[in-house]
């Protein structure tokens, strides 16, 4: 537990400096914020009014800081484009974010962790050589191109519904309105971490069947199902974990693309068309949500680890 | 045989010590080079052929003769959007022409050029600074390490797309009115996004084996025999790590063309012939319905040289390691 809470404080610099290069680099493109607010009314007394009342003309220290300030009263300032408030803008597009991100990964642990299992069960086996190469593919497989793939042989000929989103709160207490909308685009986003998961659980699996306590289990008298679920999968699951506290990054990036393709309003269709109109307050918000997330995450996987694996909890409490 | 009876009439210790030694004698009755080649069999050998091909293209481009530079064929075009792709494959073009015209091999072939110097010029571009920085890091420890460490997981920290959208915001906007058309970019602006962004990964692999290779006992004698840092740096260690970031290099290839083709899907890649682009430019659902040939010629010949990238880079780190367990 003071391991866990250590953790959480190491965190908070880390986002800190995250948040810190992204603003940094937000401030580093070129062009002035309040050409693009004021678009064909651009004035110059008009565009020197802009920038006081937004502050742009302070010290960049004092802008980030301000910044900051305002993120912990739970303010995330207004857009430069529509002044629409930041807060209702992420808001509305981060559910269909997290919502995919969630399914893609129910879709992939319930179909990467079997597929370990069994091809570790019998290395070199029909069944092993088959995954095994298969997912060699998967992982060269640039994930725009499985979700091209799936358009064309799935969603256009079984006309699957695409290119819209119902949010779960509108979806009038029937939540499949709402996620059949998204089962398409986590399926191609998962197609990739599958082989990448699959490998990495599969290489865990054989080393741990060679150690003596699954011999033990063996002479026990267990069955194979038991071995494999009950004993063998827990100690082998830990670089997996790892993988997947890691891949989120790349996930996050994966869901940018597959909402691009499908359709769904959530955070990377926002950052797109953000970054180009230079709404920078709303881009600033997109990043910084995504990577706390991030940085939790992989804090929450660092915990994890002792969970999952006695041993290690037992080293951390001697150190 | 002379060396084995010896051993047995020795002590014990010494008749192992010979049955260690025996292996190497009749490995000798093999030539080293027959083992090299024959190690690697018939699919490393294809993929190395299609990386070859490709590069070939990326460094003729334009002299190649099937390479049409002319005006679009209209005719072809108009067939194409009427959904008869199937009968616009010619000797003139082989692989068909998109909704404008344009021959996609001509486009392959070009966009082979930008992909491959993007892809070598970014990992060359990374393991120069991020393996200088990762060597340093790694010998000298300490605080530079300290400094070093926290700097590259700041930065892996920023999810990577989100990173390398950021960084070619900022190296390619010019004014506020040069944003409309999107964010293309330059090849080298592009290269130099996409090497700082592999940076990190690159500085904490050379970083981790220089770390393991610096108390081995060559290093240490070479500093006790008073050799100066930067020729431990550079004549001890970097000769051993450069072996695994060789591998590491050709699969990190394959992860930029990745998100190069990502990128110029979405727009933000270069500006001028990229099949990421050509992917992008029949991905419409009448496009995907009606031509697919559009989007999935290119997009396969993407998949197979990330494919054969990754596949020669995990065969030659699979060599590497069983040679250094040899070792």
């Amino acid at each position: 537990m003071r391991y866990a809470i250590r953790r959480f404080l190491l965190a908070i610099p880390l986002v800190l400096s995250a948040t810190f290069v992204v603003f940094g680099m937000l401030k580093l493109i070129k062009g002035d914020p309040a050409e693009v607010i004021l678009g064909t009314a651009y004035t110059e007394e008009s565009a020197a009014r802009l920038t006081k009342e937004f502050g742009l003309d302070r010290p960049f220290i004092v802008q980030y800081l301000k910044w900051i300030w305002n993120l912990l009263h739970g303010d995330l300032g207004y857009s430069y484009g529509t002044s629409e408030s930041v807060n209702s803008i992420v808001a509305r597009a981060f559910p269909v974010t997290v919502q995919l991100v969630i399914l893609t990964m129910l879709i992939t642990l319930s179909v990467s962790i079997p597929l370990g299992v069994y091809s570790a069960y019998r290395v070199g086996g029909i069944f092993d050589r088959i995954v095994t190469s298969t997912g060699f593919a998967f992982i060269a497989m640039p994930g725009f191109l499985v979700g091209l793939l799936i358009l064309k042989f799935i969603s256009i000929p079984l006309e699957w519904p695409s290119g819209q989103y119902i949010p779960l709160s509108e979806s009038g207490g029937n939540p499949f309105t709402s996620w059949k909308y998204l089962v398409l685009p986590a399926m191609s986003l998962s197609a990739g971490l599958i082989a990448n998961y699959l490998r990495t659980l599969r290489t865990d699996m054989v080393t741990t069947l060679q150690e003596d306590f699954i011999s033990l289990a063996k002479t026990k008298g267990l069955s194979d199902q038991r071995i494999l679920w009950r004993h063998a999968l827990r100690p082998s699951s830990i670089t997996l974990t790892t993988v997947a506290g890691i891949n989120f990054g790349t996930l996050i990036g994966g869901t940018l693309i597959a909402e691009q393709l499908f359709g769904l309003p959530g955070f990377g269709q926002l950052l797109f068309a953000r970054i180009l109109r230079r709404d920078y307050l709303v881009v600033l918000a997109v990043v910084s949500v995504i990577t706390v997330a991030f940085v939790l995450l992989t804090t929450i996987v660092d915990i994890l680890y002792g969970v999952i694996d006695p041993r290690v909890r037992h080293a951390r409490a001697l150190s | 045989m002379t060396i084995i009876q010896s051993g047995e009439r020795a002590e014990p210790v010494l008749s192992s010590a010979a049955a260690v030694g025996a292996p190497p004698a009749t490995a000798q009755a093999i030539p080293a080079p027959v083992v090299w080649e024959r190690k690697f069999g018939l699919p490393f050998w294809v993929a190395t052929g299609w990386v070859g091909l490709v590069s070939l293209c990326a460094i003729f481009g334009k002299l190649i003769p099937v390479v049409k530079t002319g005006s679009p064929d209209y005719l072809l075009a108009g067939k194409v959007v009427e959904g008869d792709w199937t009968h616009t494959f010619s000797w003139t073009h082989p692989l068909s022409v998109n909704t404008q015209g344009q021959d996609t091999l001509s486009g392959l072939i070009l966009g082979a050029r930008n992909s491959i110097i993007i892809a070598f010029s970014t990992i060359i571009l990374g393991f120069f600074l991020g393996g200088v920085l990762g060597m340093i890091a790694g010998y000298r420890k300490g605080r530079f390490d300290a400094v070093m460490s926290y700097i590259v997981t700041v930065l892996l920290s920023i999810p990577p797309l989100l990173f390398i959208l950021l960084l070619v915001a900022v190296l390619s906007v010019k004014s506020s009115n040069g944003i409309e058309g999107g964010l293309s970019t330059t090849v080298w602006k592009l290269s130099f996004s996409l090497g700082i962004l592999f940076i990190p990964s690159l500085f904490r692999v050379v970083r981790g084996t220089t770390m393991s290779y610096s108390g081995r006992e060559f290093v240490v004698a070479a500093r006790a025999m008073g050799a100066k840092t930067p020729r431990i740096l550079f004549r001890e260690i970097l000769p051993n790590v450069a072996k695994p970031m060789l591998a590491f290099g050709l699969v990190g290839a394959g992860n930029v063309m990745v998100v190069e083709g990502a990128l110029s899907f979405l727009g933000v890649g270069v500006n001028g012939p990229a099949w990421g682009r050509m992917i992008y430019d029949g991905s419409s659902f009448s496009d995907l319905r009606l031509r697919p040939h559009i989007t999935f010629i290119p997009a396969v010949v993407l998949f197979l040289t990330v494919l054969s990238l990754n596949f020669v880079g995990d065969k030659v780190r699979e060599r590497l390691e069983v040679k250094e367990g040899n070792i």
